[in-house]
């Protein structure tokens, strides 16, 4: 019986700072903790049974909606609800003073409607490093009779209820791949089941990953990927097959089949302390969630002989502590599946001015190669600044390091400007607003080229450019427009401080800042807005080695600088990227 | 350095044997190849052509049909006078139908000649020409190769005159090789062989696409059944109860014996296994494939197998033994069931249930191995007797069989499964629909007269001797 909430900031913020509308609560069970990790919107009761089903198939196994939150209001308001949660939920009450919510109260609420109070905790740590990830993938080969008279939804529906009880029973086991661990619901093997959950991770440890780097690893998810395999040898409960020697069945119909072969890729989550021996049945409750998924997503799409794949793609939006498993039907655009984005941003109460789920926001899993040669966010290596009580504003999500030398290309002494430009194109290609690659200094050469800003001559030149240049570019191949902002001296901008917190706070990409012959990327301020003292994480185009990560930090090429970096008499001027409002 | 074949003993018994008959013999050696020694512990001559009167068929329409009445007799054929005049698809016909009765681990690994010398002499052509067509034969089968395969085969020639043996292999993948010179020895088979058993479950369905009707329908259900050998290919084997590292070795008990030096102790292991199969092979992304399909049909039922492996053997060899015997036995059943429906195809009806024939046992005498014949529900031991006879000249008694390993399907199980085939198909159907056209071949007419033509043998024979 929980006695506690746990609440993640993040989620917190979302509550409070969104309409007043009634929410559900998105998490799992740890303990007697209740986690709640992420939100949707609350249906109308009538359609509650189609939205609940919705919503499940887009979490992860072990992630279920685990109550409400709901302003001004009692939680016996949503008796009716309760029946769709499972046996012990919980309610937030919010209250609103003076214009603004706060979380009052919380409350489970049990089968037996018994209320009991809630510890409310509040907390920023990243709730999912607490758990272990475990990724689920296989091919199954669906098959189902394509009927004239309109009963092809049918032979799927029934086809795929045969493909949950085929491989959702004990004969299904989860093989732990790249070691002799298989996980079924009623044994274990290769592990003891009183195991925690976390252990495995140890065992499928291979060398390669581990001699990478120690740090990485720990600052990376616990995850495991299974295998899934059918133990043929196990009697079946369902009692499909015959324990006598085969008989084939033979019918000369002739029949129309469509073949599919489903891409399944789930995920479950298991809070830290969970037990080897509960994992399969969690399991087996995503591959269910998601062969359910694939049906609706099959009919959904469907046109006379026309089908579509279902792919899963795993996002984790604003970085909340679960991922959302998304399917996309396999060659339809993303520009057609605008709709349904936005529909799945309202359904969890996400913020419409962003992607979130475009196919580039996908989650990284930790043992994916996603390797570009670039390196991703380096500024979380940096030491810390040395602005007290100062407020952090920083870059909001991926970006990668362009520097001189890199792509075999010389532009050493030249072509900073084009690098930290390449830092800001690769920002919005990894937060997916465009799917243009990040351009070389030709492109952009040429670009300049061909809205008339330079003559034909520019092109394969070694000559600089500047903050509007760079704006140009960006607006012209990307259509991102940017705020100029003008800074008389070095001196001064340790004045801007506001500006520049309005910026990361409002827009999060890098900034471009040119000044004399220099040109440098921002990545944030840390500054206090009492004494005005100010920090600035500056990200240095003009190195010349090799993608080191730990030159780069000691050398300082990316870190923290005071105002003493900017050169007192030059003239600044900074390009401030503007998000575009999209999905 | 050439090959050593150890033979058994009783191996040399028996080409004694075949030598007082004054005659020329052609043969199949049974046995097992590994990378240290190869073992021989079974010899047969491939059977006397005989009189079939249970085949009506003239030459022309056996030819026609080669494929599913490759086992049928050639009425006129009787033996040739002398070995260089040996149709090699004889031979190769008989290498698949004792193929069919091997356990896994145990496999057709060469061939041998008795003949005097200038008959043998003037017979090395064709000698030759039976070891490939031996294998384009067994290549037929679709079954996967061992990660370890080994395709040297063995010529062993006996001269009946002055009862030298002359022992070669070539390397039937390469049509250009030749000969190798290779050691034959007969000693006590001291060998011990360790068995993998297990039991599996399957539902295996099998649309077969109207376009391929071209093929002939044991092809096509082959073809059909393809996806899910693959599967078989790549499951997981665990071994009593756990999946163990592929490199270490199978009996970890053998290590301990040798440091003791205590040989005598060599008693056969079984190792119980499990069967897990993928729900697909890997695949990449596709788009959906629409087919129409004139025929389908599911093959239900458990299935046991068996494989045989030496002490050496790692766990990786063993698991794969043990699956290429399961692929073996899956695809033997429906190719024998197969020749059958093609008998009856004309007058068939919308749906049909048809049983398989089951997996019955029998000792190899002198071993610890069993092999394997399968039986169609209509038949009597007497049946498998005779066949045992005919194509591995062995002598056993009918009380020898065992015929518990697996339960032929009763009519029950026939009407339950044909239930579920039903339902399954989704939508409910009212019953006087689903019963409609439904016929059960579980009584004599199929099998017995398939049991007639299997193998090419005749069953009378036994009974009249």
């Amino acid at each position: 019986m929980a006695t506690s909430i746990v609440v993640h900031q993040k989620i917190a913020d979302l509550l409070l700072s969104g309409d007043d509308k009634a929410k559900f609560l998105l998490g799992y069970l740890s303990n007697d903790e209740i986690n709640v990790v992420a939100c949707s919107v609350l249906p109308d009761l009538k359609k509650s049974e189609v939205t609940i089903k919705q919503i499940r198939c887009l979490l992860p196994g072990g992630v279920d909606i685990v109550g409400i939150a709901a302003c001004g209001s009692n939680c016996l308001n949503y008796e009716a609800y309760w029946g769709y949660i499972g046996d012990s939920s919980a309610y937030l009450n919010l209250v609103k003073v003076d214009g603004k919510m706060n979380i009052q109260d919380a409350m489970s609420v049990d089968k037996e409607r018994t209320i009991k109070d809630l510890t409310l905790k509040i907390t920023s740590d990243i709730l999912l490093s607490k758990c272990l990830l475990a990724r689920i993938k296989c091919t199954v080969p669906l098959c189902f009779t394509i009927d004239t008279g309109g009963k092809t939804v049918n032979h799927l529906q029934s086809e795929i209820n045969r493909l949950i009880e085929d491989l959702i029973s004990e004969r299904t086991m989860f093989h732990l791949v790249s070691t002799n661990v298989l996980l079924g619901t009623t044994t274990c093997n290769g592990v003891t089941e009183t195991a925690r959950c976390d252990t495995l991770t140890s065992l499928c440890d291979n060398d390669e990953y581990n001699s990478k780097s120690k740090k990485k690893m720990q600052e990376t998810l616990k995850c495991v990927k299974f295998d899934v395999y059918t133990d043929l040898s196990m009697n079946n409960s369902n009692e499909n097959c015959s324990s006598c020697s085969p008989v084939i069945n033979y019918s000369t119909e002739t029949t129309k089949l469509v073949k599919f072969n489903l891409p399944i890729d789930t995920v479950a989550i298991f809070p830290d302390g969970s037990v080897v021996a509960d994992m399969a049945e969690v399991m087996c409750d995503s591959l269910k969630r998601q062969l359910k998924a694939m049906e609706g997503n099959i009919i959904k799409y469907n046109k006379d002989d026309k089908f579509y794949v279902p792919v899963p793609h795993h996002f984790q939006p604003l970085q909340l502590s679960t991922l959302y498993t998304v399917l996309q039907p396999y060659t339809i655009t993303e520009d057609e599946l605008e709709t349904e984005r936005k529909e799945l941003h309202q359904l969890l109460c996400l913020p419409v001015d962003r992607p979130l789920f475009r196919s580039g926001n996908q989650y990284r899993f930790p043992d994916d190669d996603y390797n570009s040669g670039y390196l991703v966010n380096v500024h979380q290596y940096c030491p810390k600044s040395k602005v007290s009580d100062g407020t952090q504003y920083l870059v909001q999500g991926l970006y990668t390091y362009h520097h001189y030398m890199q792509d075999r290309f010389d532009d050493n002494k030249w072509g900073c400007a084009y690098r930290s430009l390449q830092t800001l194109a690769s920002w919005f290609k990894l937060q997916s607003y465009v799917t243009r690659d990040v351009p070389s200094h030709k492109e952009i050469q040429q670009t300049l080229v061909d809205i008339g800003d330079k003559d034909p001559k520019f092109v394969g030149s070694k000559k600089w450019i500047g903050s509007m240049e760079v704006s140009f570019v960006l607006d012209s191949l990307y259509g991102v427009t940017s705020k100029i902002l003008n800074v008389s001296s070095g001196a001064d901008l340790s004045s801007k401080g506001r500006d520049l917190a309005a910026h990361f706070t409002n827009q999060g990409t890098p900034i471009m800042i040119g000044g004399g012959v220099l040109a440098h990327t921002i990545l944030g301020i840390d500054y206090n807005e009492v004494t005005g003292d100010i920090n600035f994480l500056i990200l240095d185009p003009h190195y010349t080695g090799a993608e080191d990560l730990k030159t780069i930090i000691d050398k300082g090429w990316c870190g923290w600088k005071d105002s003493s970096f900017w050169d007192k008499n030059a003239h600044y001027n900074l390009c401030m990227p503007q998000r575009p409002i999209v999905i | 350095m050439g090959r050593t074949i150890i033979a058994d003993e009783k191996i040399q018994t028996y080409a004694e044997k075949l030598q007082k008959e004054g005659t020329w013999f052609l043969g199949l050696i049974i046995g097992k190849l590994t990378n240290q020694k190869d073992y021989a512990i079974h010899m047969v001559r491939t059977p006397e052509p005989v009189e079939d009167a249970a085949s009506d068929d003239d030459d022309t329409e056996v030819l026609e049909q080669s494929e599913a009445s490759s086992r049928k007799r050639r009425k006129s054929q009787t033996k040739p006078p002398s070995l260089e005049e040996m149709n090699e698809q004889w031979a190769s016909t008989h290498a698949k139908q004792v193929t069919m009765m091997l356990p896994g681990g145990l496999n057709v690994i060469g061939i041998f000649a008795l003949a005097p010398e200038t008959m043998m002499l003037k017979s090395q052509a064709k000698l030759r020409q039976i070891l490939f067509a031996i294998q384009k034969q067994d290549k037929k089968s679709q079954v996967p190769e061992m990660s370890n395969s080994f395709t040297d085969r063995i010529l062993l020639q006996i001269c009946s005159t002055t009862r030298k043996y002359t022992c070669k292999t070539i390397d039937v993948q390469d049509p250009k090789s030749t000969f190798r010179p290779a050691d034959w020895k007969f000693q006590t088979l001291s060998e011990r062989w360790n068995c993998l058993e297990t039991n599996i479950s399957l539902t295996v369905p099998v649309h077969i696409p109207e376009k391929s009707n071209t093929s002939s329908l044991t092809k096509q259900i082959q073809t059909g059944l393809q996806p899910f050998c693959k599967q078989l290919w790549t499951s997981l084997v665990q071994i009593d109860g756990s999946l163990r590292d592929k490199t270490e070795l199978l009996d970890q008990s053998s290590d301990k014996k040798v440091k003791g030096k205590d040989k005598t102790q060599k008693t056969q292991q079984i190792f119980m296994c499990n069967i897990l199969t993928p729900p697909s092979e890997p695949c990449s992304l596709s788009a959906p494939v629409i087919e129409t399909c004139s025929t389908s049909l599911t093959m239900r039922g458990t299935i046991h197998g068996r494989a045989y492996v030496t002490s050496k053997s790692t766990v990786e060899e063993a698991q794969q033994t043990l699956q290429r015997d399961v692929i073996r036995s899956v695809l033997s059943r429906s190719e024998l069931l197969c020749d059958d429906l093609q008998m009856i195809e004309e007058d068939t009806e919308k749906l049909e249930v048809y049983t398989t024939p089951r997996r019955v046992f029998f000792k190899l005498p002198g071993t610890s191995i069993q092999l394997s014949d399968y039986m169609f529900t209509d038949e009597k031991p007497i049946e498998v007797k005779g066949r045992v006879q005919e194509l591995l000249d062995i002598c056993i008694d009918e009380e020898d069989l065992d015929l518990t390993t697996e339960r032929p399907p009763t009519e029950e199980d026939c009407a339950r499964l044909q239930d579920e085939e039903h339902t399954e198909n989704g939508v409910p159907e009212n019953s006087s629909e689903s019963n409609k056209g439904l016929t059960y071949y579980l009584i004599a007419g199929v099998g017995g007269a398939f049991a007639m033509v299997l193998a090419g043998i005749s069953y009378m024979m036994a009974e009249e001797s």
